[in-house]
């Protein structure tokens, strides 16, 4: 017994050392865990129990995430009567996304507006992330300070909307403040519910899923890589150039992805704070709302195609997967 | 000068911080409020709005949907990760694609898998909307949260340790039961404690697929979406931020207290 283990260990030493050397096997964990041993797996349904652990959630994705989307696929091509549905095929769902001046300017808007979006929540995200990650040298202060910052996002999202009233709210404080020191005299009530608000208050509500990739690539930065090129004698510019801005790259990418998927398909936020702001996400919600199903999906299928693109584009450029499993 | 840049980026984190808490302050502070309007400045302390939040039957009752709703969720998400956690260990074949396949949840906007789900239980299954169809819609967002945080911990080490424990001439349930159990268990605990805060709040999934009685997103929003705000809605915000707060707090004691920590 005592021999057997000791060949393993040895084994799964070797293997970790060899693991390291390629990165094609990619993610550090022993073969020894692959069961070949027999150690652990004994019997022959033992070789495949991994496997068969892998059917509920196969089938959880597929029937709760494939099938609608595939469900909302033939939708698109739907006929709606006014009243519900009808599966008669057709394409002027389509037709009407992509053809009319008022579907593609609202598509056109929102990925303006979720493009700004992304772009104002990295410029005001990366310094926090930069800060977390290369200021803040002792574990268990970084480790408080990220929680500190990831706990706004826990907070139930409608409970947040509502903060925002007594704030941005004609009566609110901005107003209050705005009309304290003299800028107006009367409070101004295009402050809230307007199209500058709700992107406001996404800012706010997504900047989270910036900072935290960004925090992710930006941690594994050995220090004493800044300080190579410090003494190199690189400037603190072009340390950051050269260095940093590099290894954040992937976070960069998948902030930006996240945010921007996160705000398209944000509709509440326009509902609620965008007064009579339209999004391609409100139109969506606003037409499942009257059952009009086929036109609903129609856009989303567009959007969905969209995305992929985005997200496909950003799988090239980094590998989740191996940010996760080493 | 690199001092004072220093300084300067730490002032900034410290605004950053006060900028993602300021909803919940405006909340907690407008729960107090003696007032009944929502102007600024709130005018004194009073805790009557939480009076009349307990004394309104469908508050309450939206509580106890997004309580049942989260548990159901936090149950089937737990027991999903740990199953593809321990599976993904043994490096399944297609493991990086079913990784990817999970992680679409975060990366389609939950508005169009609801709308797809809403579709599905009408024209296909034929089945009425109540809390119960908002759960598979909910595990989808949940789930990818919940194999991150569990992956983080079966990384190379766990298997060092229980190596080292056989060599140790440790039986396999020995193994388990002292290593590998009290290793796992704070991560395990975790993604419980986050996928039911993730679904507790969550709405933009939930709204499509869910009837009346609602949850409190969907209650909450409701009521905002017809201009029907009152005071005694922050009493309610106030009480589900105290919720997330606690259940967040917990999660990350019990990871910073874990044998070995994982930055998230």
């Amino acid at each position: 017994m005592q021999n057997v283990s000791d060949e393993a260990f040895l084994k799964s030493r070797l293997a970790v050392r060899n693991n390291k050397g390629s990165e094609a096997t990619g993610p550090g964990l022993e073969p020894e865990e692959t069961g070949k041993s027999g150690k652990r797996t004994p019997g022959k349904l033992g070789e495949y129990a991994h496997i068969l652990m892998l059917v509920p959630v196969l089938a959880w994705v597929f029937l709760f995430l494939f099938v609608p989307l595939v469900i909302v696929l033939i939708n698109s091509f739907y006929t709606y009567t006014g009243i519900g549905v009808t599966p008669e095929i057709t394409l002027s769902n389509y037709a009407t996304v992509l053809f009319t001046r008022q579907y593609l300017n609202l598509i056109a808007y929102t990925l303006r507006t979720s493009a700004l979006i992304v772009l104002v929540t990295l410029i005001i995200g990366f310094p926090a992330a930069y800060y977390l990650a290369l200021k803040v040298r002792d574990e268990n202060k970084r480790f408080l300070l990220i929680l500190v910052l990831i706990i706004p996002f826990w907070i139930d999202f409608t409970t947040k909307l509502m903060s925002w009233f007594p704030i941005l709210g004609t009566n609110g404080a901005v107003n209050y403040y705005l009309q304290a020191i003299g800028v107006i005299q009367q409070p101004l009530t295009s402050i809230f519910l307007s199209e500058q608000s709700a992107i406001f208050v996404m800012i706010q509500t997504y900047v989270l899923f910036m900072i935290a990739p960004i925090l992710l690539s930006l941690a594994t930065i050995d220090v004493n890589l800044t300080k190579a090129a410090e003494t190199l004698g690189a400037s603190a510019f072009q340390t950051f150039r050269h260095v940093i801005l590099p290894l954040a790259r992937p976070g960069i990418i998948i902030g930006s992805a996240f945010v921007f998927v996160s705000t398209m398909g944000d509709f509440v936020t326009p509902r609620v704070i965008g007064g009579r702001m339209q999004t391609a996400g409100l139109v969506i919600a606003q037409q499942a709302g009257i059952l009009n199903w086929p036109l609903a999906s129609a856009l989303s299928v567009i959007l969905i195609a969209i995305t992929l693109v985005i997200v496909i584009v950003m799988f090239r450029i980094v590998k989740i997967a191996r940010m996760v499993f080493e | 000068m690199g001092e004072f840049l220093d300084r300067i980026i730490t002032a900034y984190f410290s605004i950053i911080v006060l900028f993602l808490y300021l909803p919940i302050i405006s909340v907690v502070i407008y729960s107090f409020n003696s007032g009944s309007g929502l102007s600024f400045p709130p005018i004194g302390f009073s805790t009557r709005w939480y009076s009349v939040l307990f004394g309104s039957s469908q508050a309450t009752g939206a509580l106890v949907q997004s309580v049942q709703l989260g548990l159901a969720t936090m149950v089937i998400t737990t027991i999903l990760t740990v199953i593809t956690g321990i599976s993904f260990r043994r490096r399944p074949f297609g493991r990086s694609f079913l990784f990817y396949l999970i992680l679409l949840g975060m990366l389609i906007p939950g508005l169009i898998y609801g709308l797809g789900a809403a579709i599905f239980y009408k024209q296909v299954l034929s089945v009425d909307f109540s809390i119960w169809t908002a759960v598979p819609v909910e595990v989808l967002w949940t789930l990818p949260f919940g194999l991150i945080l569990m992956l983080a911990r079966f990384d190379p080490d766990l298997a060092k340790y229980e190596n080292a424990a056989r060599t140790l001439g440790a039986s396999e349930t020995q193994v388990m039961r002292q290593v590998t159990l009290p290793l796992v268990a704070p991560h395990i605990t975790a993604v419980a404690l986050f996928s039911f805060t993730l679904s507790f709040g969550e709405l933009i999934r939930s709204i499509f697929v869910i009837s009346s009685p609602p949850t409190l997103p969907v209650y909450i929003f409701s009521t905002v979406s017809n201009q029907a705000l009152t005071p005694d809605f922050y009493a309610l915000g106030t009480i589900t931020i105290a919720i997330s707060f606690l259940l967040i707090l917990a999660a990350g004691a019990i990871l910073l207290r874990s044998p070995s920590k994982v930055p998230i």
